[in-house]
């Protein structure tokens, strides 16, 4: 078939807005997260803290230290990197939720590791 | 195959940015040429059609070759990649679109200038711009271009196999053309029901503890699109994480593109294929008995770095060439009006699909040359 078709218009129109509203800017709807954090202080550790813990047998009256924070989706933009304060409002687990999509957050991701070599020329051919 | 004056359309500035080409212009001047554009039979359209599809099937059939072979150090390949190559040409993991470059002139069989495999752009303009120029200009024509149904239909067999939300990513590049690509990409695949977002390639981040690439939110990336050329992202700082993890993630394009999107294969097309219709005479070595060609950088953009040599000698320059050259024998592109087109032939999933057409005031087509829409 050579024919071509009608592009939806609104596709395109919202492609042009987008575009001249900077290109890249909506990242969809927020996820939630979760990550390890020291419960005395509301700090994101690493998460092999919370794993260690999990090793721990339990005793009656064991409260671990170190606990899965989980925040629901929309409630809040970014995860806490290590070493920040979590904000109120999410609930404390000893096992991570394996519920998809979540994010083991709570380790600093290393970010700029890509895009170096486009230096605002056209990476297209 | 003619090339036809016509008037612009009024406003066609305005008309073309609110169907996303917001790069109508460069610094060189108009890169929307609508001032002009060529005609083509269905004849000829159909012989397009079919050199294009027998391009893709002996490229295949070098991609097997090269890899048989371990002819990755020709393509100046790392070493350190070759694995991830093998995996993922056996494997088969998503590949969406390419296009190849022709010279042609009507009289003659389409000749293959290059395959962009990888990172091809001019997608937009083809896809869409073109189209709804034709209906604005010449409703009763034709045109040979089905990109968009294809590119929707693509992402809609892949619905169940990509893992997760697919990411586009693509660099901050002046004109956006980059960024508009990568959102028009976006956009096919929303339109097949898939979740999307989009990323920069800087905001990719690296988790060195659970061992995963992560989006801003720390979400883990399953799958994503880049428009960013794998040459590039094998050499760049997260390198070694990329090829630790290429079999968890799904890369479009993936990893193997490699091997079209270096001008080396068409010497190895050219090798395995001698005096094929739609093959020039290309060489790894130097120019052998060619007494018109044109010296390319196996890697390179936008023209940069070659040298032309016919009745005189034309050299472009740049900062590419460090992986070698490869030798083509002069294509016989035709001259309009002093114009010299070049015809980018779409492919999606590996057929055949369209096309869209760079004219330049010279033999060499760079980033100053101009799209001109076509109908048949």
């Amino acid at each position: 078939m050579k024919k071509s078709r009608a592009v939806p218009l609104s596709l395109v129109s919202t492609l042009a807005l987008a575009a001249l509203a900077s290109g890249c800017g909506s990242f969809g709807r927020r996820e939630g997260w979760q990550t390890c954090v020291d419960r005395d202080t509301n700090i994101a550790v690493d998460q092999s803290h919370c794993d260690q813990d999990w090793d721990t047998p339990p005793s009656g009256h064991y409260i671990p230290h170190y606990s899965w924070y989980y925040y629901p989706r929309g409630y809040y933009w970014n995860a806490p990197g290590i070493g920040m304060q979590v904000p109120a409002g999410g609930a404390y687990s000893r096992t991570p939720s394996h519920s998809a999509p979540m994010a083991r957050s709570g380790v600093s991701a290393v970010r700029g590791g890509f895009g170096s070599r486009a230096s605002g020329h056209s990476s297209g051919s | 195959m003619q090339r036809r004056v016509i008037r612009p359309r009024a406003g066609w500035e305005k008309t073309v940015e609110e169907q996303g080409l917001i790069y109508h212009h460069t610094n060189a001047g108009v890169y929307w040429d609508e001032s002009a554009f060529y005609a083509f039979t269905r004849r000829e359209i159909d012989e397009l059609e079919a050199a294009t599809n027998e391009i893709q099937r002996i490229a295949l059939e070098a991609g097997q070759h090269i890899i048989d072979k371990n002819r990755f150090g020709e393509f100046g390949i790392p070493a350190a990649a070759a694995d991830a190559i093998v995996w993922a040409w056996n494997a088969e993991p998503p590949a969406i679109y390419g296009r190849l470059d022709l010279a042609y002139d009507g009289g003659h069989q389409p000749k293959l200038l290059e395959y962009n495999a990888d990172t091809p752009t001019a997608l937009l303009e083809a896809s869409v711009v073109q189209w709804y120029w034709l209906k604005d200009t010449q409703p009763g024509a034709d045109q040979f271009n089905s990109i968009h149904e294809r590119l929707v239909a693509k992402w809609k067999e892949l619905k169940a196999y990509l893992a997760g939300r697919l990411y586009f990513a693509a660099a901050e590049d002046v004109q956006a053309e980059d960024l508009m690509t990568t959102t028009y990409l976006r956009d096919t695949a929303t339109e097949a029901g898939l979740e999307t977002a989009a990323l920069l390639m800087k905001d990719i981040g690296w988790d060195a503890t659970a061992r995963q690439f992560v989006d801003l939110d720390n979400l883990p990336i399953q799958s994503i699109f880049k428009l960013y050329p794998w040459e590039w992202l094998v050499h760049e700082e997260f390198a070694p994480n990329l090829l630790e993890t290429y079999r968890n993630v799904q890369w479009i394009e993936p990893i193997w593109k490699m091997l079209w999107s270096n001008k080396a294969l068409l010497a190895v097309l050219w090798e395995l294929y001698p005096n094929h219709p739609n093959l020039l005479p290309a060489y790894l070595d130097g120019p052998r008995d060619l007494t018109r060609y044109v010296k390319k950088p196996k890697l390179a953009r936008e023209g940069a770095n070659i040298t032309l040599v016919a009745d005189s000698t034309i050299e472009t320059k740049g900062d590419y060439g460090e992986e070698g050259f490869v030798w083509q024998a002069l294509a016989p592109i035709p001259i309009f009006d002093g114009n010299y087109p070049v015809l980018g032939s779409w492919l999606v999933d590996g057929v055949s699909c369209g096309m869209g057409i760079r004219e330049s005031a010279g033999p060499i087509t760079d980033n100053t040359s101009r799209f001109v829409p076509h109908m048949f």
